[in-house]
């Protein structure tokens, strides 16, 4: 308990997590487990002679009042017959492994002769059963009781044999859980339906099955002292910039916390600017999203627990993306993508200008929208201002009551509430109908931005431009937007300049504010440096003539200018 | 980008007005020679960043002149932009005042633009720049919109004579621009920011032509559509031209959007000639880090660009600052480049085998 305390305030050295210079697989660590570097912890303890021993030692450090942990006796049916313990969380282990594997394979095992008396003595005894008695996939002996029992809480079953300094432990994991779901908050009418779960091996299988290279690598940790969270960082090997993936590696092995609810905690932890509305990692539910990321040359992370897995780095412009630009065909992928930003756009300002315009510039709009509004504005109290926050504030206040409202009711509440709420503001003589106008047009468009966090920074940012062009016009509304952009621009995701992307005219028409045609995305984005940038052939649709005959002259270029390699798109990047 | 957003934000607003007297009908022509002086000056600037990549302006004047001497080039590069920056936020900050803010006191707006100037400078020419390509595409598409918008208004005729009042007043019309183009020299201050180091005098001469171009085609336009006489008579013909533009029925005087579209076009100038003021300051006092500087320059600068009491004496200053700073412009680096090769001829060839 000491020991947790002096960690958690940093005193005592974290030991250090397999993460690092030399990254081990998920499974090889498990399998591992002798050679961890848990190994290192201070006190471990040797496991008890008798059986008796073991019992007492576990009762006492897990409790022993908890129904669910579980410590069977049994003989295995050897010659002689061996005493043993058979140790597990219930709950958290597959009835069926127990049952069917473990009980029935060590209790109903034949007498064989490699199990006879003589072949058997303290030293071998764990290492004869678990090559020859118990048949699962995964299999460690372990020499410690710390060991084993953390083992046994992440759902391994522990085997203890009577007079043996050793155990057996064995995959057992089978835990009640979600099943794989339509992701809740990146919905799209065309694409998989596919989304992360809790389980953090089945998401992790949702993954490969999508990225069967052999390149793509899961490495893991394990993080918070108490809750001993794994977590994976997932990458491609070869692909993506190995500084990048140091940096999450080393951020993340940075982290001493008491526990890890939520890969939410955890971007907040490694990313560069927290005080910043602007999120600078990404998240998503969908693996087809995650995968695509990753082939990007993107790093990801994984949580256990968490259906939310980050990607990193982010920029702008990430924000603004859907999966559906790519799978709706090209003339409606780009045009969708270009509203957004305008949606982005319109979310952020809409309210400011109105106030601006009608409080100060009102020359600038044609005179009978001028008297319409001026007209409109006539039994309403308050100065456009203040009108705007009512609005606003309610708005925020319907949104926010929606999201936790019981399903049925929540989705009648923001239809209701909104109308109702707007109408009788109006009738009341409260806000003037253009300003219902103008607050729902603003709230609709801050629901087309994909990312909900991104969302929420510009509707936290629309409060205070609202106050700047209320006290200086369209002056104050370009200051509050220059000192956003700036900020912008001096933002950064994990080094890489949150802007990035934007600032090249050409990635700004293909993948940015508009989408091109699937064919032209022969390179990568660069934003996370990807050590190969070359993503697909540059002339594929070679069944039209002119496809054809440009590819061949390309080809040929090629072979001419191996040198001259700023000409030609395709000998860039490979040379 | 970056230059051509200092070369033209501030440029633009008021060049038809100090020009056309001098030069005419023909002070479109002396924008273009003005910036031809501006490729010059982008050219020189250029050679000088090649022989000193990595080092900044203090130090390359240090190492040609010696510390003493080095550091007065270097209080006179930071007493320009300081200059620069005072005279630039007062004009703009009348510009808006006179346009579009009549009641809102100047301090108001002044602290506004020196608290963004701040702000940037805080963040760093990076920021900045990228700040800058953002708007610059902004505005260069709200010119344009704005130049076609203004066809039915042009009145061609209104340029002829083509050489205005003769070749003499172009030149001296020409040497007013070339000063505003001259502010080119501050990127001396950038210039170890920058990712490629070898094409430092094209992409300032870029930077210059794209500004030249455009205050160009703001005076031609001016005078087509106000007349010299017209251009003579109000403040800002850049602001006159935009109110005689409407887009029809939706937008009916779009010169404030205008303006305060452009308007972010010159605060980031100005940020960014801030944050030279302040580099080159802390290099002449050895500080490790600029951002200390900021508050104190800032507060300066801003009771500095408060001081002229009305119009027309901030107006006669910034033409004393046209008359002037041009020769400072051409001067500076041409200084250090001379230095650099008689030093060069001394030593061997040191400073330029860096490469």
């Amino acid at each position: 308990m000491t020991r947790l305390r002096r960690l958690l305030k940093g005193e005592a050295r974290r030991p250090r997590m397999v993460l690092g210079k030399t990254p081990v697989s998920l499974d090889e660590k498990k399998s591992g487990g002798g050679e961890g570097p848990d190994q290192h912890e201070a006190n471990e303890t040797p496991i008890p002679d008798s059986l008796d021993g073991i019992e007492k030692f576990l009762r006492e450090r897990l409790g022993n009042e908890s129904p669910d942990v579980i410590l069977r006796r049994l003989v295995i049916w050897t010659s002689p017959e061996l005493d043993a313990l058979l140790f597990y969380i219930e709950g958290l282990t597959s009835r069926d492994v127990i049952n069917m594997m473990a009980l029935r394979s060590v209790m109903l095992a034949e007498r064989t002769t490699a199990l006879d008396a003589g072949a058997l003595d303290r030293e071998n005894i764990a290492t004869v059963i678990s090559t020859h008695l118990v048949p699962s996939g995964q299999i460690t002996v372990v020499r410690s009781m710390e060991l084993a029992m953390e083992h046994v809480l992440t759902g391994e079953g522990a085997l203890f044999v009577e007079g043996s300094p050793e155990c057996v432990l064995f995959e057992a994991k089978g835990w009640e859980h979600r099943g794989i779901e339509e992701p809740a908050t990146e919905k799209v009418v065309r694409g998989p339906r596919e989304g992360f779960a809790e389980l953090l091996r089945a998401n992790t299988a949702l993954i490969r099955r999508r990225l069967r290279t052999p390149d793509l690598r899961l490495d893991a940790t394990i993080v918070g002292v108490r809750s001993k969270t794994d977590v994976v960082v997932a990458y491609v090997e070869g692909l993506t910039d190995p500084d990048l993936v140091d940096t999450v590696k080393e951020r993340i092995d940075a982290i001493c916390v008491d526990i890890m609810t939520d890969s939410g905690v955890l971007e907040e932890l490694i990313e560069d600017h927290t005080y910043s509305p602007f999120p600078q990692v990404q998240y998503t539910e969908r693996p087809d999203r995650f995968v695509a990321a990753l082939s990007e040359g993107l790093v990801g992370i994984l949580v256990d627990g968490s259906p939310m897995a980050l990607m990193i780095p982010a920029n702008l412009s990430s924000f603004f993306q859907s999966p559906e630009d790519y799978y709706e065909r090209f003339p409606f992928g780009g045009p969708l993508r270009t509203l957004r930003y305008i949606a982005g756009v319109i979310a952020l300002i809409f309210p400011a200008l109105y106030v601006a315009v009608a409080t100060f510039h009102q020359e600038m709009i044609p005179t009978k929208l001028a008297l319409a509004i001026a007209g409109s504005h006539v039994p309403v109290p308050f100065p456009s201002l203040v009108e705007a926050l009512l609005m606003e504030v309610a708005l925020e206040l319907i949104r926010e009551a929606a999201i936790r409202m019981p399903d049925p009711i929540s989705q009648s509440l923001g239809f209701v509430g909104a109308l109702l709420l707007g109408d009788a503001a109006v009738s009341a003589g409260l806000v003037s109908p253009i300003m219902v106008i103008v607050v729902a047009v603003t709230g609709l468009s801050s629901l087309i931005i994909p990312h909900y966090p991104t969302g929420l920074a510009i509707r936290l940012l629309r409060f205070p431009l609202l106050f700047l062009s209320a006290s200086l016009g369209l002056f104050g509304l370009i200051a509050g937007l220059i000192a956003i952009a700036l900020h912008l621009g001096g933002l950064t995701s994990f080094g890489v300049p949150y802007l990035e992307p934007m600032m090249k005219p050409k990635e700004l028409v293909r993948d940015v504010i508009w989408r091109s045609p699937e064919y032209t995305f022969q390179r990568r984005p660069e934003y996370p440096s990807p050590q190969d940038q070359i993503r697909q052939k540059a002339f594929m649709r070679t069944w039209i003539p002119e496809v054809a005959e440009k590819a061949r002259q390309d080809g040929e270029a090629l072979a001419d200018s191996r040198d001259q390699s700023g000409e030609e798109e395709n000998t860039r990047g490979r040379g | 980008m970056l230059v051509a957003v200092i070369v033209f934000s501030t440029g633009f607003l008021a060049a038809a007005r100090l020009l056309t007297p001098v030069a005419g009908t023909a002070a479109w022509i002396s924008v273009l020679l003005g910036g031809v002086i501006g490729l010059v000056i982008a050219w020189l600037v250029g050679s000088v960043s090649s022989a000193f990549p990595e080092q900044n302006l203090v130090k390359i004047a240090e190492d040609i002149f010696g510390k003493p001497f080095g550091k007065v080039i270097g209080l006179t590069f930071a007493l320009y932009c300081t200059v620069v920056v005072v005279l630039g936020t007062r004009e703009f900050v009348l510009a808006i005042s006179i346009s579009f803010l009549e009641r809102t006191p100047f301090y108001v707006t002044t602290a506004v633009f020196f608290i963004l100037a701040s702000y940037a400078a805080y963040l760093g020419i990076e920021a900045i720049a990228r700040v800058c390509f953002i708007f610059f595409g902004v505005v260069i598409i709200s010119i344009a919109i704005l130049g076609v918008f203004a066809i039915p208004v042009l009145v061609p005729g209104r340029l002829l004579p083509l050489a205005g009042r003769g070749v003499i007043p172009i030149m001296r019309a020409a040497l007013l621009t070339a000063s505003y183009t001259g502010e080119a020299i501050v990127s001396l201050a950038f210039l170890r920011h920058l990712k490629d180091k070898r094409h430092v005098s094209r992409a300032v001469g870029t930077g210059v032509a794209i500004g030249t171009a455009i205050m160009a085609m703001t005076v031609a336009y001016g005078i087509m559509m106000l007349g010299t006489g017209g251009i003579s008579r109000v403040t800002y013909p850049a602001v006159e031209t935009a109110r005689m533009v409407g887009a029809g029925e939706f937008l009916e005087r779009g010169e404030i959007l205008f303006l305060a579209l452009w308007f972010s076009v010159a605060i980031l100038k100005l940020a960014s000639v801030f944050y030279a003021a302040i580099t080159a300051i802390a290099d002449l006092l050895n500080l490790d880090n600029y951002r200390r500087l900021i508050l104190p320059f800032g507060i300066i600068s801003m009771v500095l660009s408060s001081i002229p009491a009305n119009v027309a004496q901030s107006f006669a200053a910034v033409e004393y600052f046209l008359k002037y700073t041009v020769w400072y412009a051409i001067a500076l680096p041409a200084l250090l480049l001379i230095g650099a090769r008689v030093l060069r001829h001394e030593k061997g060839g040191t400073p330029d085998d860096s490469r």
